[in-house]
């Protein structure tokens, strides 16, 4: 077990690696001048050579990877074009809204999505069976966007629950800032919970025809202590799976929600970063989500293997 | 053959379903041009933002197009996009799949890389290489099958490996076949199941991230006509437009809809085992 | 006679109190009329705060209330002396001497003097753009006393003044405190200390920048009327909230979390009319939609060529498909509108709005156009541009033209249109209020970005735009200008298509707010 975990860990290396190199060059080969946006179109020629000395961006390519390289080993990701702050810093500052978000796209999603794979495990073949199927498949199938701009029209605009934008921080409003956050959440939780549903539902569906459930039902065990007791604990280990590798998606999915809502985190940042070739940011974003992918895959293959003494990396 | 026998054995309602929606938008796609006599990308802007008539079932856009028109060349957009994407999908996947599967040298390597690939959500790196490659159908085709390829790299890939070592495959190359007589025969028979699977829900997925992609300005370009582009266009409108709004949006949950419970279909189908096997973690999304 | 005095003191007594308690209302009525937040959402945000260091109008439009000029436009662009107090013209323009108003209070508590508009003036003169117009004329600037200065030219320059007040960008002259200046040479400023009714408080790249009252402001005793005169800060606090999405700064007002959006939706606008609580404030037609061409590529280094374009677009539907409601759009030839004094009536007859597909058809072949696309470069954010661009590519292909469109996001767009290559038509939104013919954004002369122009007739432009330049005298001054116009409509370097409105709107709650080229929010109060 503990070979597996430092074997793991291990691997982190190399693939972090990889994924600085492809953050680094997908970045810098995209067209588009920051150096212009910034100083207007009446820039001349030497205002841009200066500002693009100042900046660093007159380097060759590879010379410019390697600094980079060395400097985000020390911590150091730059300073962004844009908002005058460093990366790491701004990094932070946007990092609370965006995990409140995904924190609790995750825990509607995930409380939601197994009620309702319970429930259609359950009523198998069933009009709850189907609804809940029916439910989940929609889930999966609204586009993102989509689905906020009609969560913003009927509850912000026309029903006046919600504000239609903006954020608050929590040092200021306290626990009023998750209003700004409910839509957001939502959008996302949408599709986790159709995913987790799912899962859920064909996961206890095995589970429920396995001997040793019908043996309980035999012994006279009552049906909700089967069901949560017995089946579920036992179905566990692939939903687990399956949030664990969706996070990364709920992370792409919250740069969406964060520039429609208009909430200042780590998703809005990107955007708008990638928009205006805001160079450092742009690398320290990709960055950022493939790294929390990857150790959250890992955290999930490790109480995987920790669950399940089965199964073993070869 | 097999294929034929087990669909007719069990009631299929999930893929009838399906097959009977994509049908329909098939045909609206293809037969757009007879279906309607206007031209989605003409503009006569002096009859803009008109409410749903009988001239236009569905009205028309801020450039006076007609909206019902654009939707079915959108579908035909989506439709082209998501096919394209799969067919270089698997074609891609599953070469890359194979390669790693059948050579462990290869393997390793060639799975390092598709790990760090598959760290980045695919919208994310869609979005990157079509902010590098510029918009445009192509680019985003190109882009969204570089995302997508990993996911069926690796399921390609478990399946060759799980066949790899059973016995009449082992008999096979004992008797002197060559290798790739063994992979055409056995393998590739082998994972057509999974890789049919992955690639109903690729389609599904091409098509939403071609929205998000027109939706965010670095998708199709105009004025062709794309279901997420006509939804980002109608923001601005939405309050004295609605339909604007609605009538893509509906277009494209139709489409992924009926794509994924043809993938589930499928899956139920083709392998009971595929469904949750512990082993198999696969991704809706 | 006891009763008669009775009476009359009665009478007196009501009328003094009735008056006291008039004025005691009215006092209360200006007394209730302070306090409050301000929550206003912008379009675009800014890279930072310093507008001698960019081109963004919108750094100039907030920070307008932190930092005041020497002098400024009133509503009906007259220009009024603000924080100079009056000055005077010699030497048949080659020397300028401004008197400064006295007692006027810097955010630091310091007293404004010469030494900081002299400072701030040499910042201005070597940084921003508009200061670069002035200064190859330029001699220099000399302190007379603590609140007397000299402007001191090697030619005449006409334009100065106007300039020094100028709306348009970032071209605006504006004092600060000499500490600042000292401290941060040509370095992006970012700590603020001006003479403006608000002072600087705190900016939140990206999200909002808040500005709060400056209570020992110093207003000008003039009367108020836009830019110009007494500026009263009503409002306690003001936050410029930057919201890029059009329907959000919408819905933040129909909710109340905003109480002013700027630039929404103009089709939205009967939706505002029939809300109580939202009230539109139409600016008048103060933007254009520039057809610009890149004058160094074939075909349009072809002025026939040139020509051709603007006899092939339909410029009404162009109207409609740009800006949409015919209320929001005008059709105009001449680069100043109607009502201003440097129009001239009759630019661009027999050319502008006159829709000719035959003669396109002739001219081009003149040109000798080959039938290679032609590129129309345009960017994703601006929705004039964008759908002016769609528009333009419909209409042209549909006479046999192929057409490339090129729609980016802004960096992208930037960058392929600073090249000489690869773009042949380019659309893009210019300010149309311009006080001076040669303050006018688009024309800082020829070989410039916008149009790449070299030629004998761009050379025969820079004589005029020169001529124009030394001549004091305002008759022979429009002269020139109505030769510079019918010059332009003959080689067409760009031109443009229709002036449009732009459509802001505010809370019920927000009085007295006067709609302006730039948003200001002194002399407006909450209710």
């Amino acid at each position: 077990m503990r070979n597996y975990i430092i074997k793991r860990l291990l691997l982190l290396v190399p693939i972090i690696l990889i994924v600085a190199v492809i953050a680094f060059f997908i970045t810098n080969l995209m067209p588009g001048d920051p150096v212009r946006v910034i100083l207007g179109n009446m820039a001349t020629e030497s205002e841009v050579a200066r500002l693009e000395q100042s900046l660093g961006l007159d380097q060759p390519l590879i010379m410019r990877f390697f600094r980079w390289l060395a400097n985000i080993i020390k911590g150091d990701f730059g300073e962004s074009l844009y908002l005058n702050a460093p990366v790491s810093e701004v990094l932070f500052e946007r990092l609370r809204p965006t995990l409140f978000i995904a924190v609790m796209a995750e825990v509607m999603g995930i409380t939601s999505g197994l009620l309702l794979g319970i429930l259609a495990a359950v009523n198998h073949r069933k009009v709850l069976d189907q609804f809940s199927i029916t439910l989940s498949l929609f889930g999966i199938s609204i586009p993102s966007f989509w689905l906020a701009l009609m969560l913003m029209f009927v509850f912000s605009v026309n029903l006046g629950w919600f504000p239609v934008s903006g954020y608050e921080p929590f040092a200021e409003a306290g626990f009023g800032s998750f209003r700004y956050l409910i839509l957001p959440a939502v959008t996302l939780a949408f599709m986790q919970a159709g995913l987790i549903a799912r899962m859920t539902r064909s996961a206890m569906l095995d589970t429920l025809k396995q001997d040793y459930i019908r043996t309980a039902k035999s012994k006279g065990l009552s049906r909700k202590i089967i069901v949560f007791k017995h089946a579920l604990k036992n179905s566990m280990l692939p939903v687990i799976t399956v949030i664990g590798h969706n996070f990364a998606v709920l992370l792409g999915g919250t740069w969406i929600v964060e520039t429609i809502f208009v909430i200042p985190g780590t998703g809005f940042m990107a955007i708008n970063a990638i928009m205006r070739r805001d160079i450092p940011v742009i690398q320290a974003s990709i960055i950022f989500v493939a790294v929390i992918y990857v150790i959250i895959n890992l955290f999930v293959d490790l109480s995987y293997a920790f669950l399940n003494p089965k199964i073993r990396y070869h | 053959m097999l294929f034929l026998k087990k669909y007719k054995k069990y009631e299929h309602p999930y893929i009838t379903t399906s097959i009977i929606i994509l049908i329909l938008l098939a045909f609206l796609s293809l037969f757009a041009p007879v279906l309607t006599d206007y031209n989605p990308v003409r503009n006569d802007a002096r009859n803009r933002l008109q409410a749903p008539s009988r001239e236009h079932l569905l009205g028309t856009d801020q450039f006076g197009r007609d909206v019902f028109t654009r939707i079915l060349y959108g579908i035909r957009t989506s439709m082209e996009v998501g096919l394209a994407v799969v067919i270089l999908t698997v074609i891609f996947g599953g070469v890359v799949g194979i390669a790693a599967g059948y050579y462990p040298q290869l393997d390793k390597v060639v799975m390092r890389i598709l790990d760090a690939m598959m760290a980045f959500p695919g919208i994310i790196i869609a979005i990157s290489l079509a902010a590098i490659w510029g918009a445009g159908k192509l680019n985003i085709i190109l882009a969204l099958s570089f995302a997508y390829f990993p996911k069926m790299a690796r399921i390609v890939r478990s399946a060759v490996i799980s066949i790899k070592d059973l016995d009449y495959v082992d008999s096979a190359r004992a008797v002197g076949a060559k290798d790739s007589r063994i992979i055409f025969k056995y393998i590739l028979k082998n994972s057509a199941s999974p890789i049919m699977v992955q690639a109903t829900f690729n389609f599904a997925l091409a098509i939403l991230d071609e929205a998000a992609l027109s939706f965010l300005g670095v998708g199709i370009m105009p004025p062709a006509p794309s279901l997420g582009a006509m939804v980002t266009d109608a923001r601005t409108y939405m309050v004295v437009a609605p339909w604007l709004i609605l009538a893509p949006g509906i277009m494209i949950v139709l489409a992924v809809l009926s794509l994924n419970l043809l993938g589930d279909g499928l899956r139920d189908l083709l392998d009971p085992h595929l469904k949750n096997t512990l082993k198999n973690r696969e991704v809706k999304k | 006679m006891r009763k008669e005095i009775k009476i009359t003191a009665v009478v007196v007594l009501v009328a003094l109190v009735f008056s006291l308690l008039l004025t005691a209302n009215v006092l209360a009525q200006e007394e209730d009329r302070y306090g409050g937040t301000l929550n206003a959402a912008f379009q675009m945000s800014v890279a930072h705060l310093d507008s001698d260091n960019s081109t963004d109008s919108l750094i100039t439009a907030m920070m307008n209330h932190v930092y005041e000029g020497l002098f400024e436009f009133d509503e009906n662009l007259n220009l009024t002396p603000h924080l100079a107090e009056s000055y005077q013209v010699g030497e048949d323009g080659l020397v300028y001497e401004v008197k400064l108003r006295e007692n006027v209070k810097l955010h630091n508590g310091q007293t404004m003097d010469a030494d900081d508009v002299i400072a701030s003036f040499r910042r201005w003169l070597e940084l921003n753009n508009g200061g670069q117009l002035v200064a190859p004329y330029f001699d220099q600037v000399e302190k007379i006393d603590q609140f007397n200065i000299r402007f001191k030219f090697a030619e005449a320059y006409a334009p100065f003044l106007n300039i020094l007040a100028s709306p348009v960008s970032n071209q605006k002259f504006v004092v600060r405190a000499e500490e600042v200046v000292d401290e941060f040479g040509t370095d992006v400023i970012d700590r603020h200390v001006g003479t403006g009714p608000y002072k600087y408080e705190e900016w939140v790249p990206d999200q909002k920048l808040v500005l709060t009252r400056f209570e020992d402001y110093t207003p000008s005793s003039r009367e108020a009327s836009f830019f110009a005169g007494k500026r009263t800060a009503y409002l306690d606090e003001i936050v410029f909230n930057f919201i890029p999405d059009a329907q959000v700064r919408v819905s933040g007002v129909q909710t109340g979390q905003f109480h002013f959006a700027e630039e929404v939706p103009r089709d939205q606008y009967p939706l505002f009319e029939a809300n109580q609580n939202i009230d539109n404030v139409i600016i008048y037609p103060d933007r254009m939609s520039m057809l610009i061409y890149n004058n160094a590529e074939a075909p349009f280094d072809n002025k026939y060529a040139r020509q051709a374009i603007a006899y092939a677009l339909d410029f009404e539907e162009l109207g409609y498909a740009m800006i949409g409601d015919p209320q929001f759009w005008r059709l105009e030839s001449a680069l100043h509108e109607e009502g201003n004094p440097w129009h001239v009536p009759d630019a661009g007859e027999g050319i502008y709005g006159v829709y000719d597909p035959e003669k396109a058809k002739e001219l081009l072949d003149q040109a000798g156009y080959d039938g290679d696309p032609i590129v129309i470069l345009s960017g994703q954010d601006n929705q004039m541009e964008r759908q002016g661009a769609i528009a333009i590519q419909d209409q042209l292909e549909e006479i046999g033209i192929d057409v490339e469109l090129q729609l980016f996001d802004r960096p992208t767009v930037v960058e392929r249109r600073s090249k000489k290559e690869g773009w042949h038509i380019h659309l893009s939104p210019f300010i149309k209020i311009v006080p001076d013919p040669q303050i006018h954004q688009g024309w800082t002369g020829t070989n410039k970005w916008i149009s790449n122009w070299d030629s004998e007739e761009s050379r025969e432009m820079d004589q005029i735009f020169a001529e124009m330049l030394r001549e004091v005298d305002q008759e022979k001054r429009y002269e020139i200008m109505e030769r510079m116009q019918s010059k332009l409509w003959d080689s067409v370097p760009y031109f443009n298509i229709l002036d449009y409105s732009r459509l802001h709107i505010k809370r019920a709650e927000l009085k007295d707010f006067k709609g302006s080229w730039q948003p200001f929010f002194w002399n407006t109060y909450l209710e």
